[in-house]
């Protein structure tokens, strides 16, 4: 917008089109006035969110190559690139409150699978910013490491001083895990160093060649391309994402999801066919409950293991299964069906899941620091 | 937390600044441009100047923003003329499971621009110089929508434009630079009652504390067949810069995930063909080679300009 590009010599002193000065002057002022004033009194804007697809049912484990990817570091630190590190070229210091700093390599980790230190566990992976908002940054896999801990004593790590693990990944990512998380918590696996991912090896992408895994907790405290743990006296809530105001133990908040059909989406009027899932990092899921243009919550099926172990005999590796702990497990996604009747019009589906810690998700949370999600609301149209 | 999606937020401000310009209009001459604006892009500048998706899982475009500008200014005597703008905005972003679109009035610019030559006595040579003041104001709309049709506060700019005809040439070259300073006067705009995480089409009000910039624009034309048989031609290059004072730094916090600075070149080029009565049609395209904290854009304006004696 040039509005005056080429025009070089100046007006006439007295205003053209045969008005006085004053009278331009007033029609200027007045008209400026109305711009001013007309706009201030429109406030007609207005939002209108569409659904882009239409819903789908999830699998119970999530392939490598469609399993999310979020790196926290990437809008946090300068610079930020995504490391390429071979499993050969990959190494791990493990310093701080140690007699010398320890290096592990892969073919440590290897040894160690070789010995039968390898742990398998199944752990869903969510994003903290994953909510009814944000859809996707959530996924299942299975995954096999080896444990920290083996690596920690072999450091000589001071177990009497330390009371935190700072972890950094070849990104500059940061976060921390304590250690009594390491030695005191015998109901959850140990952190492990995980190097497979559903039986292949972890993807770069997904923090290959090793990242830490820690069962219960939401993605951030599971450090990609791991290359240094520190020891250290420090209680400070050590963190890329703590410094940006998350909740420090990063524990997974009991949430649930419907995946279909999805919010805003249309739908055929009659018996529609819901399903989605839910997760606890604190407790294995005890109910998903679904509400209908605010009547009572009733529970939906939890879709039973026989029939996920039938379509995906790949979670059968998993210690849980190996152990034969009961299904729901504390930190793996439950997945949910049901089928509702809607008439013609709008209707409102609320959707809430509840675990065996007694955690139920809230009917409101504004806090998106503490990954808690509120009861999902999900509206639809059936047509 | 939509902070891809809220990125948009900052290029309201990029956008609608008023323009400095060197040569005042001549006393009651008015000049008005409509233009159709179309800006998209698929990548997002990060704080630190990484190309990066929109939006996260969308490798396609993902900003969309489809706005009406109309652009005014009138000469109120022959050093003062008087400017303003308004846009109709109509904005699209996209994540992998929605698509999001608000229709709206965005922020007026309203200000004055006062042509320095006779005080330089420059009157009758090539060289122009101008200070002009503007005032960015909302127009009521809600500025926590997802996406939202401008930041929501009042700005304040200054800026001052030199400008030189190259005379016989038919050609001219100005610069500009200029300050904004970004309030937190939010009274002129209004939020929603927004539960985040729940609600999808607004996030929480949090009425950022929006970092002050400086402003810069350069531009050259050549005027084809000035006196030929043929319709007047107008060629430009054309460039723009936002620029936070202080730099972007990360914009990952949980208590404001809106980015606050922003940095943003913008390089172009214009063709504008001028008809009967002086009625000129033309367009504009920009490419952003560099930017933090800004859309990574290709903006295209088709517009229709026309200037009259009252």
């Amino acid at each position: 917008m040039s509005p005056k590009p080429v025009t070089f010599t100046e007006g006439e002193e007295v205003v053209a089109g045969g008005i006085s000065r004053r009278q331009f002057l007033w029609q200027g002022a007045a008209s400026a006035l109305a711009v001013a004033l007309w706009p201030l009194a429109s406030a007609c804007d207005s939002t209108e969110v569409e659904p882009i697809v239409q819903g789908a049912e999830v699998p119970f484990l999530t392939p490598n190559d469609t399993f999310f990817v979020r790196n926290g570091a990437e809008i946090a630190i300068p610079n930020w690139a995504q490391p390429e590190i071979t499993r050969e070229q990959w190494a791990m210091n493990i310093e701080g409150l140690v007699p010398q700093t320890l290096t592990i390599r892969f073919a440590d980790l290897q040894a160690e699978a070789d010995a039968g230190n390898a742990v398998t566990i199944l752990k869903t992976m969510r994003c903290v910013l994953d909510s009814n908002e944000v859809q996707g940054l959530i996924g299942t896999a299975v995954w096999t490491g080896i444990p920290l801990r083996i690596f920690l004593e072999r450091a000589g790590v001071d177990r009497t001083a330390t009371r935190r693990l700072r972890l950094l990944g070849a990104d500059g990512f940061t976060n921390n895990i304590t250690a009594a998380r390491v030695w005191e918590t015998p109901d959850l696996t140990e952190p492990l160093l995980v190097y497979e991912m559903n039986g292949e090896p972890l993807p770069q992408k997904n923090g290959g060649p090793v990242r830490l895994l820690l069962e219960e907790a939401f993605g951030y405290k599971n450090v990609k391309w791991l290359v240094r743990v520190e020891a250290t006296t420090s209680d400070f809530a050590y963190g890329t994402y703590q410094d940006a105001g998350f909740v420090d133990d990063g524990v997974m908040r009991v949430t649930s999801r419907m995946t279909r059909p999805i919010g805003r989406a249309r739908v055929r009027a009659g018996l529609v066919h819901a399903a989605g899932f839910a997760v606890s990092g604190f407790a294995p899921v005890t109910a998903v409950e679904l509400s209908v243009d605010d009547g009572p919550f009733t529970p939906v099926e939890v879709i039973p293991f026989e029939e996920i172990a039938a379509a995906e005999p790949l979670v059968t590796e998993a210690r849980q299964v190996q152990e034969g702990r009961p299904f729901p497990f504390r930190a793996v996604w439950v997945k949910w069906r049901t089928d509702v009747q809607l008439a013609p019009g709008a209707h409102t589906l609320r959707l809430r899941a509840t675990d065996a810690a007694g955690n139920v998700q809230p009917e409101a949370d504004g806090d998106i620091s503490d990954g808690i999600n509120a009861v999902a609301r999900i509206e639809v149209e059936a047509v | 937390m939509r902070t891809s999606l809220l990125i948009g937020v900052l290029v309201v401000a990029g956008a609608t600044g008023a323009r400095a310009q060197a040569w005042p209009q001549e006393a009651g001459r008015v000049y008005v441009k409509l233009a159709y604006g179309a800006a998209t892009a698929a990548e997002q500048f990060t704080f630190d100047g990484r190309a990066r998706p929109f939006a996260d899982g969308v490798d396609d475009d993902a900003y969309f923003d489809r706005s009406l500008y109309l652009y005014a200014e009138g000469g109120l005597t022959r050093h003062v003329t008087l400017i303003g703008a308004l846009p109709l905005r109509r904005v699209f972003v996209r994540d992998p499971a929605f698509r999001y679109r608000t229709y709206g009035v965005g922020s007026a610019v309203l200000g004055a621009r006062v042509g320095l030559r006779r005080w330089l006595g420059w009157e009758n040579g090539p060289n122009a110089l101008s200070a002009s003041a503007a005032v960015t104001v909302p127009t009521g709309y809600t500025r926590n929508r997802t996406p939202s049709v401008g930041a929501g506060q009042v700005d304040y700019e200054v800026a001052l434009a030199y400008g030189r005809s190259f005379y016989p040439l038919p050609a001219y070259a100005q610069a500009s630079a200029g300050f904004r300073k970004r309030t937190s006067v939010y009274r002129f705009s209004e939020a929603v009652a927004c539960q985040e995480g729940v609600d999808l089409d607004c996030f929480a009000d949090r009425r950022p504390d929006y970092g002050d910039e400086f402003t810069a624009s350069a531009e050259a034309g050549y005027t084809l067949d000035v006196d030929g048989p043929m319709p007047r031609v107008l060629v430009q290059a054309l460039g723009r810069a936002v620029w936070s004072v202080e730099a972007p730094t990360t914009a990952f916090t949980v208590a404001n995930p809106i980015p606050t600075h922003q940095r943003a070149v913008k390089v172009g080029g214009g063709v504008t063909i001028y008809g009967p009565y002086g009625i000129g049609v033309g367009v504009q395209a920009f490419a952003t080679p560099y930017g933090q904290n800004t859309v990574r854009s290709i903006d295209l304006f088709l517009g229709v300009e026309a200037s009259v004696n009252l």
